[in-house]
């Protein structure tokens, strides 16, 4: 039986169901109850029935009537025929029919129609016992499929084996034990060099010598397969045909008989060389990784799992990872990494690593705190993946120093930012050094410099000066070492356009997390204005008091209509009362003065009043304590229209001082000449009755007398009676007056010729003040008079042309500058009578001392260069006080070693008011300008002439940039033609309404303006005045309130569609199914054409389409977020990123992340938001189809909004952006700008849905660079 | 051989399905309303239901209960309109064997109905 074949199974099963029949078939006649061979029968597995010769079925059993699916009554009586196909049916009728004619038993396989199984039938006949007859066949159908299946996979194994043995890249081997090769295969023969075993077996005699590179090889490998029975594997070099050598790896046994005696060795030989030089290669790479390893700035630690990843034992350590933990690799190698490192389970990247090790999906551990017992804590970042070999690689860096700024930051940014940057008082921060770290817009705007310039600046840059910054580097000493916040105080800047400002500012300690001092903040507020105003005033206040004070002036003030009487504080002074003591009135100020002088004063200011006189006389004030005061008053009179006296203003300066020594310096000068001209000047003394008292020698000369006789010689005696009256005269003037007096008189000799004599006459007075008599000084002028006189005579015609002229003329004498003489117009201007200014100084004519020296300056600059004539503008006074500008023309004249002046002059005052007031105007309407909110410019032939402050503080141009540009320049080019015409017809005055437009800033943003214009005349020219307000803001709510409306309309939108979606999906889907199955149902028809395939294909192809609408649609009805949790928005992008790779890949586009790692968690259901994030990558791929260098840039950071926070994220990609058009619509159902095989239109507005009801907010930007991004806006809270 | 009955209201899916269940050697009933459907699962004692979720009258759900209430045994399978796993899941936590999505893939309905049919044979 064992030498049988496979399948003598089946002959042994075969014969025993014979041996059943026959010998049942024999006992049931004996023992046996028919039933129980029934029983048997029925309970066999396998179909058993019984035909006769017409093949109908006798006797079925169970087994059969199971598989042909019908009860006994059905089949019984009823012939094979009715049951099966006619082929098969004439099948089995010839096969019974054999057995009738032969009566021996027939077998053969069958393979049922009904269920593609194998059956082996066995039809044996069933005999007569009597007479051996042939009365019926019993059919045994056994099923073989299984046997069948058995057979065709050895079968198939086999093949298998024999196509390895041949085909297999590892050569196989037999030799005999002294070395002979006895098989082989191609593998091995070609391993060799050999076309084929044969030829390797018809060449090699001796293995070891010929195929071993070195026979001890081999001899080493049979020692050990002698000894072991197998060897291998092992590597050792062989020889090729060539004679060259090359590298196996072999493995070999012993086989050996049952007796145990070695029969061959066999074997398997690998070519190992390209592996062995890739080892090499291998260990060259490991090497320079290992160079790297140690390189790497990042710490790298190669762990090893342990304990089903619950730790990790480190196996190796970079130098980078050795400094930052300050550990010699050596100490921690091979030991865990929990013990290593007490703090990495608290740190969380342990279970990081299991999750690693188990998944193999690298992650990223954002930066955390890491501490433990000898670390004061660092943060770190950590990448974490997994290497083939199933070590776990952490990368990872110290980011202390950077998560420090961040946290700074941070804390900086979380300040109230949006307060900050709103209020009017600067912000600013520096760093402990002083460098600006941050700071608002008012600051900015106050510093004058632009958002560029300012961060990192010093202090010292803008402080005005070396005083200030050292102001400031003291207040921040104070500030640091105190840690208390410093008031304001003052503080001055320049601007970077060199403008010099006072702030007021604060300073205040800053510090980090830690609370270490990390800089100063400090408030600003510009008062430079405030404080020059509040300085001019002081300034003008303190000067008044000063120079009264100085000048003992005092001023008074008489309103009439009110009645009331100011005193300056100056004024009670002189009048002898401290300020406030008594109630100022003008019958006290009259009363108090000397009784000669009340009528005096009372007249002066009534002709004052009526306009008479200008006020200005010398007083006495009898102080209440009895002193007399010498008082010069000066007033002016404010009058009303009508020419009423509305106040008198009046100034009062004490001039007794300046009386006394000038009457002191007269007395002593006036001795000291006397003396000096004692040798050519006659003195005199007489008494009052004008006796001669006493006379130097000099006098009795002129007289024509001795000395003796002119002493008690009365003054009648030389002279005729007539001048003797007149000298009475002026003696009681004199006398009257104490004022002395030159007087000129004619005098008869005592030899009778006459002279004419000048004297001066003075009073003489004792020790106690009493007059006691005169004194004078007589000069013999006769001479001089005569030339005078023809002078005169010249002078007067000279006099009259002068009159004549409407310029006032008037010569000096120079360099003293003593007014020799003025015409009617030069009285007229100055107001003095010409008894007044002749012979006194210019500088009465002078406002004041300044103007005075400035002339004189310029006079004697001009003689000394030689000129003839000077022309020159400066500023008189009138004798009213009143000053006036004056164009004067100056000439020289020398004659006889004196220089004089002439000059002429014309009151300018006219043109210099005229020229005044157009300043005034110009500089009103420069302020109107300067100051207004309107920003306005004036163009001309297109390009920018003037510009206003506004203007440049919202464009952030400075004045040199916009100057002759043009203006078209600064539009927004998608305005510009629009602007044109506009403004064209506004010209016209075709349109009366102001238009909107947008220009782009000098940072690139768009503002919105509104704009009038008007013609204008400008330099000459024709220009245009444009009149322009910034309406951004206003632009921007605008907008913000068109989003949210935009916003509603679209939720509107989804809301339909979500209500409506699962009803309608319901419906279409259910004459799709239809459709769909009536398809495949199709589908499986064999018979079909060409055409009518293709056909199916579209239709089957089209429902997919139909379905993958309505599951999108439905997604409408499922939109509302189910499962929200704290989500980290940056591992979604991740994930969703990660999941599109392939995709990514095959459509070459890049990704760049930029994400914000400190991200807050954000309330999200993820699976959503992740839905999200892949419509938007998929979009994005979309968008940029059939482009080169496809980028993807995945954006996301945190944003602060009116104290609340968001997560916001980013989505861009460089394709075509979105068409302006297209903007509204793109969240539309059913919007797609993609092909019909692409995209169902609903993945942007079912992201909308989802986002809308995470309360956020998604929107599409184009951007600057191309292409568009998408934005997702999630709140925090 | 094993028996299937089919519940849906539309004809024309009982008849798509008839057709093919019948072609892979399945007796094949039909019922067009819930209280047909429980009437026929008594009568002919099907070894699976292929039971539609929406219909009207007695509901998808009701249906699944009430089977579930003769004989436990018998496998629900269900069809629900699209995919969405949490139907699904609140069908297979009611005792459904298995589910099934419109349109039918006919190669997963013969599939998914193999399978139950195996397992019932033991």
């Amino acid at each position: 039986m064992k030498a049988k074949k496979h399948n003598d199974r089946h002959e042994i099963k075969k014969k025993d169901s014979l041996l059943f029949f026959s010998r049942t078939g024999k006992r049931m006649k004996n023992r046996m109850h028919p039933e129980m061979f029934r029983s048997i029968v029925e309970s066999a597995g396998d179909s058993i029935y019984l035909v006769d010769r017409d093949c109908r079925y006798l006797f079925i059993n169970s087994a059969h009537l199971l598989r042909l699916g019908m009860s006994n009554e059905d089949v019984t009586g009823k012939s094979y025929g009715e049951f099966h196909t006619k082929r098969q049916a004439k099948e089995f009728e010839r096969r019974v029919n054999e057995v009738f004619e032969t009566g021996k038993k027939a077998q053969h396989e069958h393979r049922s129609r009904r269920d593609q199984r194998y059956f082996l039938r066995t039809f044996s006949p069933l005999k007569n016992p009597s007479d051996g007859e042939v009365i019926g066949v019993t059919v045994v159908s056994k099923d073989i499929t299984d046997i069948k299946r058995a057979e065709s996979a050895l079968q198939k194994s086999e093949e298998k084996y024999r196509s390895i043995f041949e085909n297999a890249v590892v050569g196989i081997f037999q030799t005999s034990p002294e070395g002979k090769l006895l098989n082989s295969n191609t593998a091995f023969a070609r391993m060799y060099g050999y076309q084929n075993p044969r030829d390797l077996a018809a060449e090699i005699e001796d293995v070891g010598r010929q195929l071993y590179a070195d026979d001890r090889d081999r001899r080493k490998v049979v020692k050990i397969l002698m000894k072991q029975g197998s060897v291998g594997p092992c590597e050792f070099p062989v020889r090729h045909r060539n004679g060259s050598i090359f590298w196996i790896s072999m493995t070999a046994r012993a086989v050996r008989n049952s007796t145990g005696r070695l029969l061959y060795y066999e074997g398997m030989n690998v070519d190992v060389t390209e592996s062995r030089l890739a080892a090499e290669k291998t260990r060259e790479s490991e090497e320079r990784w290992r160079q790297l390893f140690n390189a790497m700035p990042s710490g790298v630690a190669v762990l090893d799992a342990v304990d089903g990843g619950r730790d990790f034992i480190i196996k190796d350590f970079n130098a980078a990872g050795e400094k930052i933990e300050g550990i010699p690799g050596k100490d921690i190698l091979g030991r865990p990494v929990t013990e290593a490192f007490p703090g990495v389970r608290a740190f969380g990247i342990l279970d990081v690593f299991e999750r690693v090790w188990k998944t193999g999906h690298p992650e990223y551990l954002p930066a955390s705190l890491y501490q433990d017992g000898r670390n004061p804590g660092s943060w770190r970042e950590n990448w974490v993946f997994k290497l083939p070999g199933g070590e776990i690689v952490a990368i990872y860096n110290d980011i202390t120093g950077r998560k420090r700024i961040e946290e700074q930051l941070r804390a900086s940014e979380e300040k109230h930012r949006g307060i900050i940057e709103n209020m009017d008082e600067g912000y600013h921060e520096v760093n402990l050094a002083g460098s600006l770290t941050f700071f608002n817009e008012s600051f900015r705007k106050m510093m004058g410099y632009s958002r560029q310039e300012l961060p990192g600046m010093n202090y010292r840059k803008y402080a005005a000066d070396e005083e200030n910054a050292k102001k400031i580097y003291q207040a921040y000493n104070e500030v640091y070492r105190t840690g208390k916040r410093l008031e304001w105080f003052e503080w001055e800047i320049a601007r970077k356009d060199g403008a010099k400002r006072t702030l007021m500012v604060t300073a205040n300690l800053k510090r980090d997390r830690e609370g270490r001092p990390s800089g100063f903040s400090g408030i600003v507020n510009d008062i430079t204005e405030i404080k020059k105003a509040e300085q001019d005033l002081r300034q003008s206040e303190a000067i008044l008091a000063e120079a009264e004070k100085i000048a003992h002036l005092g001023s008074a003030e008489v309103n009439f209509e009110t009645g009331k009487v100011k005193w300056s504080d100056e004024h009670y002074r002189i009048w002898g009362y401290q300020p406030g003591e008594v109630k100022p009135s003008l019958e006290l100020m009259i009363n108090a003065l000397h009784p000669a002088d009340r009528e005096i004063m009372a007249q002066a200011i009534v002709d004052e009043i009526e306009e008479k006189h200008c006020l200005d006389v010398e007083v006495r004030v009898v102080r209440p304590n009895g002193d007399v005061r010498f008082v010069r008053c000066i007033s002016n009179t404010h009058r009303s229209a009508e020419g009423k006296a509305m106040r008198i203003l009046g100034t009062a300066q004490d001039i007794t001082d300046r009386k006394q020594m000038e009457e002191r310096l007269k007395v002593s000068e006036e001795k000291y000449r006397n003396i000096l001209e004692d040798m050519k000047d006659g003195y005199w003394e007489v008494d009052l009755r004008g006796n001669m008292t006493f006379c130097n020698p000099v006098l009795p000369e002129f007289l024509g007398y001795s000395g003796d006789e002119v002493i008690g010689m009365s003054y009648r005696a030389y002279m005729d009676p007539e001048t003797a009256e007149t000298v009475r005269e002026s003696f009681q003037s004199v006398y009257r007056n104490d004022k002395p007096k030159m007087a000129r008189y004619k005098i008869t000799r005592k030899d009778g010729t006459q002279a004419i004599v000048e004297t001066s006459v003075s009073l003489r007075k004792s020790k106690g003040g009493a007059a006691v008599g005169f004194q004078g000084i007589m000069r013999d002028i006769t001479g001089r008079v005569k030339n005078e006189q023809a002078l005169r005579q010249s002078r007067d015609y000279l006099q009259k042309l002068n009159d004549a002229l409407g310029d006032a003329v008037a010569t000096f004498k120079f360099p003293d500058r003593t007014i020799e003489y003025a015409n009617r117009a030069a009285m007229d201007m100055s107001g003095y009578t010409g008894d007044e200014i002749f012979g006194r100084n210019a500088g009465i004519l002078y406002p004041d001392e300044e103007q005075y020296l400035k002339v004189g300056d310029i006079l004697a600059d001009a003689m000394k260069k030689g000129k003839e004539v000077v022309r020159f503008e400066t500023v008189l006074k009138r004798k009213t006080g009143e000053t006036f500008p004056v164009q004067v023309t100056a000439t020289f004249i020398k004659n006889g070693g004196v220089s004089r002046i002439i000059t002429v002059s014309q009151d300018i005052s006219l043109r210099r008011r005229a020229e005044e007031s157009l300043r005034a105007a110009e500089e009103l309407y420069r302020t109107l300008a300067t100051n207004s909110q309107t920003a306005i410019y004036i163009v001309q032939d297109g390009k920018i002439r003037f510009t206003n402050p506004y203007l440049l503080q919202y464009s952030g141009y400075s004045e040199e940039e916009l100057m002759g540009v043009e203006i078209e320049k600064f539009i927004h080019p998608e305005d510009r033609k629009m602007v044109r015409g506009k403004a064209v017809r506004m010209l016209k005055g075709e349109l009366k309404s102001p238009y909107e437009y947008r220009i782009i800033d000098r940072y690139g943003q768009t503002r919105w303006l509104v704009e009038t214009v008007a013609s204008i005349d400008f330099q000459g020219r024709k220009a245009t005045l444009g009149g322009t307000m910034d309406i951004t803001e206003k632009k921007l709510l605008e907008q913000q309130l068109d989003n949210t409306r935009e916003m509603l309309m679209q939720s509107e939108k989804l809301a339909a569609i979500g209500k409506l979606s699962a009803g309608v999906v319901h419906e279409i889907l259910n004459p799709l199914n239809v459709i769909s199955m009536r398809l495949q149902l199709l589908e499986k028809t064999e018979i079909l054409s060409e055409k009518a395939r293709n056909a199916l294909e579209i239709c089957t192809a089209q429902v997919e389409r139909i379905v993958k609408i309505t599951r999108n649609i439905n997604q409408f009805s499922r939109i509302s977020t189910r499962n929200v949790v704290q989500g980290n928005f940056n591992e979604s992008a991740e994930r969703v990123l990660m999941l599109m790779e392939p995709k990514l890949k095959t459509n070459n586009a890049t990704v760049e992340r930029a994400y914000a790692y400190d991200l807050p968690l954000v309330p999200m259901d993820i699976s959503r938001i992740e839905q999200v994030i892949l419509n938007l990558v998929n979009n994005a791929l979309d968008a940029m189809s059939g482009r080169e260098g496809k980028k993807i840039r995945a954006c996301t950071f945190l944003k602060e909004s009116d104290g609340k926070k968001f997560v916001v994220a980013s989505f861009s990609d460089n394709g075509t952006g979105i068409h302006p058009d297209d903007m509204r619509k793109i969240f539309d159902p059913f919007f797609t700008t993609k092909g019909p095989d692409k995209g169902t239109g609903l993945g942007l507005s079912v992201s909308y849905g989802i986002i809308k009801d995470h309360n956020g907010r998604i929107w599409a930007e184009n951007n600057e660079w191309g292409g568009a991004s998408f934005f997702i806006e999630l709140p925090i809270h | 051989m094993e028996r299937i009955l089919v519940v849906d209201d539309e004809v024309e899916i009982l008849e798509s399905l008839r057709e093919f269940l019948t072609s892979i050697n399945y007796e094949v009933h039909t019922a067009a309303n819930g209280s047909d459907a429980i009437r026929k699962v008594e009568d002919v004692k099907p070894d699976v239901v292929l039971l539609d979720i929406i219909m009207p009258g007695m509901g998808g759900f009701d249906v699944l209960k009430k089977i579930r209430d003769i004989d436990p045994d018998i496998g629900i399978i269900m069809a629900t309109a699209v995919a969405d796993e949490e139907l699904a899941r609140r069908t297979l936590n009611l005792g459904a064997y298995d589910y099934i999505t419109k349109p039918f893939d006919l190669g997963r309905v013969e599939e998914v109905v193999m399978i139950k049919m195996a397992e019932r044979r033991g």
